[in-house]
This record gives C-alpha cells, sequence and structure tokens, in this order.
C-alpha cells in the first residue's frame, strides 16, 4: 500500500492535477461562502466540467472543491450568521458572536486551522480503512451487493427531516427516474412511453445538476429582498496561544466525531457538526459560555465537518455507497468516467483511487494556505448580488448539461428535475434521498435479480447468507429507528399538551 | 368550507394525491412487461415493488397530511419571482437551438438580472456579455464542444 501511496502523491503533483486540484479548493472556499450554496451544489455544478479530464484528475478537482467547501461554509456563518453550507449550522452560534464581539479574524483561524486538522485526519482515515474494507468486499456477490443496496436505500429514514413518508416518496421518486429506459438484462423499453429519447434512459448528470443546484436558485431568488451586512470595525487580531491550545482537545475530538459519523451513510456534515459541538460543551468546563463567542465552539464542529470529507469516501470508493448528495455527484463522476465504484475501483484503478488518497492530503494543506491568504478577502464573495448569483448559476447548470453529451434533452431534463425538486423543497420533501436513489436504484435492482438467476428463484437462500443477512438487518434498523425515535417524540409531544 | 390553495396542507395533500395516481398509473404500465425470463425476474418486478411502496405511503402521506399538516402559507411574494424565473428559464430552454446557445445566455442572463431587481446598467451589460463569453471561450474555443450557434451563424460558423 505504501508504494501506491507514494506513487499516489507522485501522480497528484503532476502540474495538472495539482493546479485543478488548488482551483478546486478555491471554488469550493468561494462557492461555499455563498450562502445557500451546498457543498453538493458546487460539485454538481463542476461535474460537467471533468467531462473532457481524466478520471483521476476529475476525482481530485470535484473532492478538492469538497474540501473548500466545507471550509467556506463557515465564513459566512462567521461574518453575516448565515451557514454557507448546511455543515457549518453550530459555526453560526460562536463563530458569530466572535464576530460581533470584534475578533472574526481569530473566529476564522479557529474554523480554518481545525478543518485543515480535521481533513488531514480524515484522510489517514480514509486510506487506513479503505484499502481492507475494499479488500473484503471483494467477496461480495450479488445477494451482498442487493443488501448493500437495500441498506444505502434505508439511509432515506435518517434524511427525511420530520417526515419519514416524505423521505420514502422523495426515494421513490429517484428510484423511477433510473428505471425509465431500456432493461439491462432483457432489452425491453421501461417507462420510455414510445419516446425514442429515452431509450437510453435519463442521463445521471443532468438529474444531479437538477435536483441539486436548481432548487437552491430557485430559494435564493424567494430570498433576493434580503441584504446581507458585514459588520463594521473589525479587529485583524489572531488567536492567542492560550485560545490556540483551547482549540487542540476540541480539534482531535471534532475529528474523530467526523470521521465515525462520516463512514455511516446519511450522517453527513450537518449531524456531525451538531454531535461535535454538543459533545464539546459537555466536555467544556465553561459549558454556560458556548454560544457567546467560545473558540472551540468554532473548532470542534468545523473540524467535523471536514473530516466528515475522508469519512464519507469510504463507503463511497470501496462499497459503492454514496452517503450524501455530495457523494452521489462523486459516483456520478465515476459513471461517467467509465470507472465502476466499489472494490473493483480498488483492483483495476488503484493509481486513480491512490492519486485521490495523495490530492486529498495536499487539498487539505492548500486550504490552510489559500485560507489564510484569502482570510479577509473571501468575505467580499457575501457581498455578490444574488441578483447576479442566481442567474449565472442557472446558465451555468443549462451550459454545463449541455456539454456533457450536446444533447437538448439533458437541458430540459435539469430543468424538469429542478422544477421537481423546487416543489419538493416548498412541501418539505428532502432531496437527498431523491439523489441517493438514482445512484442506488439500479444497484439494487440489478443485482436482486442476478441473486434471484444465480440461486434459480429462490429468494430464502441468498439472504441468510451472513454479510447479506447482516446489512439487511442494518437495513431494518437504520430505516425504522429513526421513524421510531420520530413518532416517540411526537407522542411525547403530544401528551404534554 | 373554502379550499385555501396556498397552504402547506391543501398543497402536501394534492402532493399525496398526485403521486399516489402516478404511482397507479406507473403501476398499471407495467403491465405489459415481463414478470419473468429464463427462470430471473423480468423487468415487471422491481417496478411494481417500488411502486405498490409508494402508492401506499403515497395515500397514507395525503390521509395524514389532511389531519396533521399546519395550514401555514407556503408561497410568498418570494415565490412569484421564483415562478417568474422558471419562466425565464423555459424560455431560455426554448430559445438555444433558434437563438443560439450563447446569445440567448446572455439574453436570459440580462432579463432575470432585471427581474430580480439589479438596475445596475454597468453590472447587467457587463454580465450578460462577459458570461456567454468567458464561457464560449472555456467550452467552445478550449473544450472544443459544438454549441447551437443560431442568429450567431454568420459570425461564428454552423
Amino acid at each position: 500500500m505504501f508504494e501506491h501511496l507514494l506513487a499516489g502523491f507522485a501522480g497528484a503533483v503532476i502540474p495538472h492535477n495539482l493546479l485543478f486540484m488548488v482551483v478546486g479548493v478555491a471554488i469550493g472556499i468561494f462557492g461555499g461562502a455563498m450562502p445557500g450554496v451546498a457543498a453538493s451544489t458546487i460539485i454538481a455544478l463542476l461535474l460537467p466540467f471533468t467531462f473532457g479530464m481524466p478520471a483521476d484528475t476529475s476525482l481530485i478537482l470535484l473532492t478538492a472543491s469538497y474540501v473548500g467547501a466545507e471550509y467556506g461554509g463557515s465564513i459566512s456563518a462567521i461574518f453575516i450568521n448565515t451557514p454557507g453550507t448546511p455543515g457549518a449550522i453550530m459555526t453560526t452560534l460562536d463563530g458569530y458572536q466572535m464576530t460581533k464581539r470584534g475578533f472574526p479574524v481569530k473566529a476564522l483561524c479557529a474554523s480554518l486551522v481545525p478543518s485543515t486538522i480535521g481533513g488531514l485526519v480524515g484522510n489517514i482515515a480514509l486510506i487506513l480503512i479503505a484499502v481492507p474494507l475494499a479488500n473484503f468486499a471483494l467477496r461480495f456477490g450479488p445477494s451482498e451487493y442487493f443488501a448493500l443496496g437495500v441498506f444505502g436505500l434505508s439511509i432515506v429514514a435518517t434524511l427525511t427531516g420530520d417526515d419519514w413518508r416524505k423521505g420514502v416518496l422523495a426515494a421513490g421518486i429517484g428510484l423511477f427516474l433510473v428505471m425509465i429506459g431500456t432493461d439491462q438484462m432483457t432489452g425491453y423499453p421501461r417507462f420510455t412511453f414510445g419516446r425514442g429519447e429515452l431509450l437510453g434512459g435519463v442521463s445521471l448528470v443532468p438529474m444531479l445538476i437538477g435536483f441539486l443546484a436548481l432548487p437552491e436558485v430557485l430559494l435564493m431568488i424567494e430570498e433576493i429582498g434580503e441584504k446581507t451586512a458585514l459588520p463594521q470595525k473589525l479587529s485583524h487580531a489572531f488567536p492567542t496561544w492560550q485560545e490556540w491550545k483551547a482549540t487542540i482537545p476540541a480539534t482531535i475530538r471534532g475529528s474523530l466525531i467526523g470521521i465515525a459519523m462520516g463512514t455511516i451513510p446519511g450522517h453527513g456534515s450537518t449531524i456531525s457538526s451538531i454531535i461535535a459541538y454538543n459533545e464539546e460543551r459537555r466536555a467544556s468546563k465553561h459549558p454556560e459560555k458556548f454560544g457567546t463567542g467560545v473558540i472551540e465552539g468554532v473548532a470542534a464542529p468545523e473540524a467535523a465537518n471536514n473530516a466528515v470529507v475522508g469519512g464519507s469516501l469510504i463507503p463511497t470508493l470501496t462499497l459503492g455507497i454514496p452517503g450524501s448528495g455530495s457523494m452521489a455527484v462523486l459516483l456520478g463522476a465515476l459513471t461517467l468516467h467509465g470507472l465502476e465504484p466499489g472494490p473493483g475501483l480498488f483492483q483495476h484503478n488503484a493509481d486513480v483511487i491512490f492519486n485521490l488518497f495523495a490530492s486529498q492530503f495536499l487539498a487539505n494543506i492548500a486550504l490552510l494556505v489559500i485560507g489564510l491568504i484569502g482570510m479577509t478577502w473571501w468575505v467580499r464573495v457575501i457581498e455578490v448580488p444574488r441578483a447576479v448569483l442566481a442567474p449565472c448559476i442557472v446558465a451555468l447548470c443549462f451550459i454545463g448539461a449541455y456539454s456533457v453529451s450536446g444533447n437538448l434533452w439533458d437541458v430540459g431534463t435539469v430543468l424538469v428535475c429542478g422544477i421537481i425538486g423546487y416543489g419538493m423543497r416548498k412541501l418539505n420533501f428532502p432531496i437527498a434521498p431523491a439523489v441517493l436513489a438514482l445512484i442506488l436504484g439500479n444497484i439494487a435492482e440489478y443485482n436482486y435479480r442476478r441473486m434471484l438467476l444465480v440461486s434459480g428463484g429462490d429468494l430464502l437462500e441468498p439472504l441468510m447468507h451472513p454479510i447479506t443477512a447482516i446489512f439487511l438487518v442494518l437495513a431494518v434498523i437504520t430505516f425504522v429507528w429513526p421513524i421510531y425515535r420520530h413518532w416517540k417524540t411526537v407522542r411525547r409531544q403530544s401528551s404534554a399538551a | 368550507m373554502k379550499l385555501k390553495l396556498n397552504s402547506r396542507r391543501t398543497l402536501t395533500v394534492a402532493a399525496g394525491v398526485l403521486l399516489a395516481a402516478a404511482s397507479a398509473f406507473l403501476l398499471w404500465d407495467t403491465r405489459g412487461l415481463p414478470t419473468g425470463l429464463h427462470g430471473a425476474p423480468g423487468p415487471a418486478v422491481w417496478p411494481r415493488i417500488v411502486f405498490v411502496v409508494t402508492l401506499v405511503v403515497a395515500i397514507y402521506l395525503a390521509i395524514g397530511a389532511a389531519r396533521t399538516e399546519s395550514d401555514a402559507p407556503v408561497g410568498s411574494v418570494g415565490t412569484r419571482y421564483a415562478i417568474a424565473f422558471i419562466i425565464l428559464a423555459i424560455l431560455y430552454l426554448v430559445g438555444i437551438e433558434s437563438v443560439g446557445f450563447f446569445l440567448i445566455t446572455g439574453l436570459f442572463l440580462a432579463a432575470s438580472m432585471w427581474l430580480l431587481g439589479l438596475r445596475s446598467w454597468k453590472m447587467l451589460a457587463g454580465v450578460a456579455i462577459g458570461f456567454p463569453l468567458i464561457s464560449y471561450l472555456i467550452f467552445v474555443q478550449l473544450a472544443h464542444t459544438d454549441f447551437p450557434v443560431g442568429l450567431l451563424a454568420p459570425l461564428l460558423g454552423s
């Protein structure tokens, strides 16, 4: 593995890979700092640009932008009390308070350095865990992959917010969209309604762009009247040694939480930063000061949300199970470049994977450098008028979708999926289950059918395989537990009322 | 009782009914697909599993929303802007082939920025001309992607 990693570093420092890594981090910070632009949106918008690139460069650009976006989200959280990305939600609590007291640079440092460390620790975990897990997953057959697909789909319950039914229906929309087209196993056309354009199925990239980017833009437009005012009279003081010392345990705890949460599909940066913040407050000698501008209150969630990047790459790359919208787009990038996500990737395209591991390491270093250089400059991003930003993002979506296949149908797909996604967001239907279903639908269906083909139609025998059974039990727990917990909370609230 | 259209309850019930109807229709549409081929499940099986689940859940959502969903409004003044913006985006899509990708992009940018309240002519012109120009340089000159040129055909070639 060490030799592969060295080769990975050699590949990552090739000038064009290095350039796109730095560009990715910068775009990520830039996009992440814009309120309302999530990391998944940035990756989805970048995806069409990677079409003509080599696979490794494409992945390097996308994951570097993810690293940048997770930090970038803290910039608007710190300056205007609005998280740029959902993962920066907890940073608003103490980060904005620090700005109000006149110390935004201290808050930015407390975000940047732990973000870098969290990202590096997450990357080390990725390297250490991914390779053995991929080797283990090589033993998987159709039944295990079917169970894995079902497990992946079961996380819709954790992504649904307050109503599991909306999550299931959102996943249903995604599953339907991937069923359209010619059936891979039999050649029968499904749900094409006589349209020749649909025989090849609906393209994944336009669907991802439509679901992830367009609804965000439309919601941004709804808030167009709201002005962002930057606080006046700001100190440029850096944290003192005492303050740096206080961030060390917070960074370590946050990083570990981020890795653990990242590896569990469905537990993205938002949940990990919430847990990290709460754990930090619990471990603190002065929990009552949290929320008033405590430096650990910034460090812990920021370390966690950047450690999530490495953690969430583990199931994505080794098993082909994306845990979040961002990871779903990354899997889309893999398939766009003809690579099959899963353990086979480590066997057949080890160079791509180890280039990615190495570049992730370098991307976190680049994050520190670019973050420090642009510390006060990035804040100007927040001042870009939304009336300019929103139309430009839509134009970028259209041009990007068209550039992938040169097909107007794909531009229409972006628009239709965007309008559906906007309607879903307005009615509190979560988008993430639909996006996950776009990736997992085929994995679950075709392995289900292959499993029954191998077993001669016997459903029970393959389900009794130990790994299959474990994944299915986990799927049931993952699906039922959040629903049960929600039901209990509602019952408690209604009995209290 | 008067039906309030701009209400979370009404719209969620409507979404539930719509999704239930769509599930039922798609379920019906699978009748022409084989359920089994050569001992393996055919292309009808998975869709049937999925649409039975979505049909049941959509009905459950519609019934549940009618009882428990709040009556708060879903749309606001901002929603009107979003809808107007969607209409502009549809016109953008429709005009790509005939007007040309880069020209229609500039027109869309100018129109939508104007719609969203931007009144600085410098900014409007700068973005409406600059964005398509940069896109042209990146996608056509660098990436060699073909885009419909429409009305600009005499200038850019077909």
